[in-house]
């Protein structure tokens, strides 16, 4: 793929958003949760971008506001090269037929009491698209397209009638049923069980090239994120700490966080590397956060520098490749000398 | 002998809709100090067998036969008294959803601290609350914590909670149903790392339940396959990874989303599971199956020793074993 002829579709500038936290007794400054701080980052026409972090990183915050799901504090974000906060009237409707989001619950995300056709013909009504008749159409292929058929078989069920990744196939049919060019996935498979994840998960990689489809995919799991992705960028607590080509990302790890989300998938035949839990292992949240490194309480490679500087500025490194750290060059002369 | 020892268990759900075989004539052994993974996936029975461990099993749910044999004891004869003497002090449970476990209207710490009272009466709460501190610190949370409620935990600080509250009365076996799956990679390999520490000093036994190969294959030592309330495979974790012997445990290993290089796609079981209203007769996962036969549509196959297996612990239920 020839990267300089990927225009992006969405581009974010310094994306900001912090979430006020309750006002404690006996406490003077407002706390913010700095859910996504600062993220400055593109996806390209076409491309399957994964988004990676542990719970509470800000990967969900970062693409709902991608969406317009949800108003940045400062920053921007750009579909199209228009101002997604600037919409209004007609284009913020046209906007709102382009973008989707999958959301990580198939059993919340649908209507218990309206029936799968109702559920996937609900976009196409809000957008009047069509008559009934063809909307009903549009209804049964998209179903057979996610692989529920005999589709009017389907089309008569209510979710509770439905497994888990039935649901999510329902789920999947809504958001595309419209024909966006720009699809969010919120872990659309982590309450699945893995004998139907495959599925879904190849059901998604056929409906991009079917759409040309451009997709986020924000899940925790590296391994994941490798048989669905183009390019990951990861996530630390609302920044992006690197991002790069998928292959490059988990074949040479520059970021010691990204080595450690490597190192934490669970490999089969593995025994698990016994290790007494420390406190500062806990998950953390960005709370009025010091201004240095973010992952400096974890990192097992800070030194002194990194406690003086600022958080690192996302810098690139060869290529497609950015990386936000002030050890890089120490980490890559370690992988070049082993 | 075996500390836990289940035999020809049977177990129906009464619903509206009619009548689920949830575990159907399941036999399993568990010796102490063992760790032993139930792998399925949703409605297959793992949890059910939890439950009629504990016996905290629903009011529609009906044994139908078969004895649980714990330390000598088969905990279906016992009164509902002697059975409170069981929960806790020698069986404790990590309970899925952990989020869902403590009561938001009171802190950890006081729930805690209630359990140990309620399970031996004879402790002073002085001696109760230092007993929390000594868990809080071998799961790796602060004490201060202890003060919060539920709310104020993240995810994984409660589960780690969850787990604290397990060992509370120095039980001999824990079963710790889907203890990680709404965590994160991280959070998980932390979680397991600790419950396995604690488990191999403390010499306790745990039962894993979960519907992840690749968890399982890191924590246990023996690997039960369960589908559709039927034990389908059984053996030693090594073995059964190695050379699965069932066409459902095959498959079930080539959906885990691996990081070798020669993985570029993930392999799905077709279909979908099984329902348990009406499940198949013969085999229940012939319509699954790509080795199916007349033979597997009429007659379910029998647990039985793999021939390659000399000490004939490797066992699998299936007509045309792999």
């Amino acid at each position: 793929m020839n990267s300089t002829a990927q225009l992006p579709v969405v581009r974010t500038d310094n994306l900001t958003l912090y979430f006020p936290l309750p006002k404690r007794r006996g406490q003077r400054e407002a706390q913010f949760v700095h859910a996504v701080d600062g993220v400055t980052m593109s996806v390209r026409a076409g491309e399957r971008l994964g988004l990676v972090g542990e719970s509470g990183c800000g990967k969900t915050t970062l693409g709902r506001l991608l969406v317009r799901a949800c108003a940045p504090t400062s920053g921007s974000v750009l579909f199209q090269g228009q101002d997604v906060s600037k919409l209004r009237g007609q284009t913020l409707r046209q906007f709102r037929k382009q973008v989707q989001l999958i959301y990580q619950d198939p059993y919340d995300a649908l209507d218990p009491r309206r029936t799968v056709q109702a559920c996937v013909a609900e976009p196409l009504e809000i957008h009047k698209e069509g008559t009934k008749q063809e909307r009903d159409e549009r209804v049964r292929h998209i179903l057979s397209q996610v692989g529920l058929v005999p589709a009017e078989t389907f089309m008569q069920r209510y979710p509770r009638e439905l497994s888990g990744g039935q649901r999510q196939r329902v789920a999947i049919a809504r958001a595309l049923v419209l024909n966006p060019t720009f699809v969010v996935a919120d872990e659309p498979t982590s309450m699945l069980d893995s004998s139907v994840r495959a599925g879904v998960l190849r059901l998604l990689a056929d409906l991009r090239t079917q759409y040309s489809l451009t997709l986020l995919y924000i899940t925790h799991d590296l391994a994941v994120a490798r048989l669905v992705c183009d390019r990951i960028a990861v996530m630390y607590l609302g920044r992006i700490v690197e991002v790069g080509a998928a292959n490059q990302i988990l074949q040479q790890p520059l970021h010691p966080y990204t080595r450690m989300l490597l190192e934490a998938v669970p490999k089969l035949g593995r025994q698990l590397p016994v290790s007494r839990l420390r406190q500062a292992d806990a998950i953390r949240q960005a709370i009025n956060p010091q201004p240095h490194c973010r992952f400096l309480s974890r990192c097992p490679i800070a030194d002194q520098e990194c406690h003086h500087a600022q958080h690192p500025p996302l810098t690139a490194y060869g290529g497609d490749r950015a990386v936000a750290c002030y050890k890089v060059a120490a980490t890559i002369d370690v992988q070049s000398q082993a | 002998m075996a500390l836990l020892e289940l035999q020809d268990l049977s177990l129906h759900y009464h619903t509206g809709r009619g009548v689920i075989s949830a575990v159907n004539q399941l036999s399993l052994a568990l010796d102490a100090g063992e760790s032993l993974g139930l792998v399925g996936e949703s409605g297959s029975g793992k949890s059910s067998i939890a439950h009629a461990i504990l016996r905290l099993l629903p009011a529609y749910a009906q044994i139908r036969q078969g004895r649980i044999y714990f330390a000598g004891r088969n905990l279906l004869d016992l009164t509902e008294p002697q059975m409170r003497e069981v929960r806790w002090r020698q069986i404790a449970m990590v309970f899925q959803a952990a989020m869902n476990t403590l009561n938001p209207m009171y802190t950890v710490g006081a729930q805690v601290v209630e359990t140990i009272l309620t399970h031996e009466p004879n402790m002073s709460s002085k001696a109760a609350r230092a007993r929390v501190e000594e868990l809080y610190a071998l799961v790796g949370l602060p004490c201060t914590l202890l003060r919060r409620y539920p709310h104020e935990y993240s995810g994984g600080m409660k589960q780690r909670a969850c787990i604290a509250l397990a060992l509370a009365c120095n039980p001999q076996l824990i079963i710790a149903d889907e203890p990680t799956t709404a965590l994160d990679v991280i959070m998980q390999a932390r979680i397991l790392g600790e419950l396995e520490s604690i488990r191999k000093e403390r010499g306790m036994s745990v039962i894993y339940i979960s519907h992840d190969m690749a968890m399982m294959a890191q924590v246990a030592e023996r690997i039960g396959v369960m589908y559709a309330g039927v034990l389908v495979e059984y053996g030693c974790t090594i073995d059964l990874l190695a050379a699965p012997a069932h066409p459902y445990t095959a498959g079930l290993l080539a959906a885990v989303p691996s990081m070798a290089d020669d993985v570029t796609q993930l392999q799905e079981i077709p279909g979908e599971p099984v329902d348990l209203y009406a499940p198949p007769a013969g085999c229940r996962f012939y319509p699954r199956c790509s080795r199916a036969t007349a033979q597997c549509k009429e007659q379910a196959p029998p647990l039985l020793p793999c021939r390659r297996n000399r000490d004939g612990e490797h066992k699998a239920a299936c007509w045309h074993l792999l």
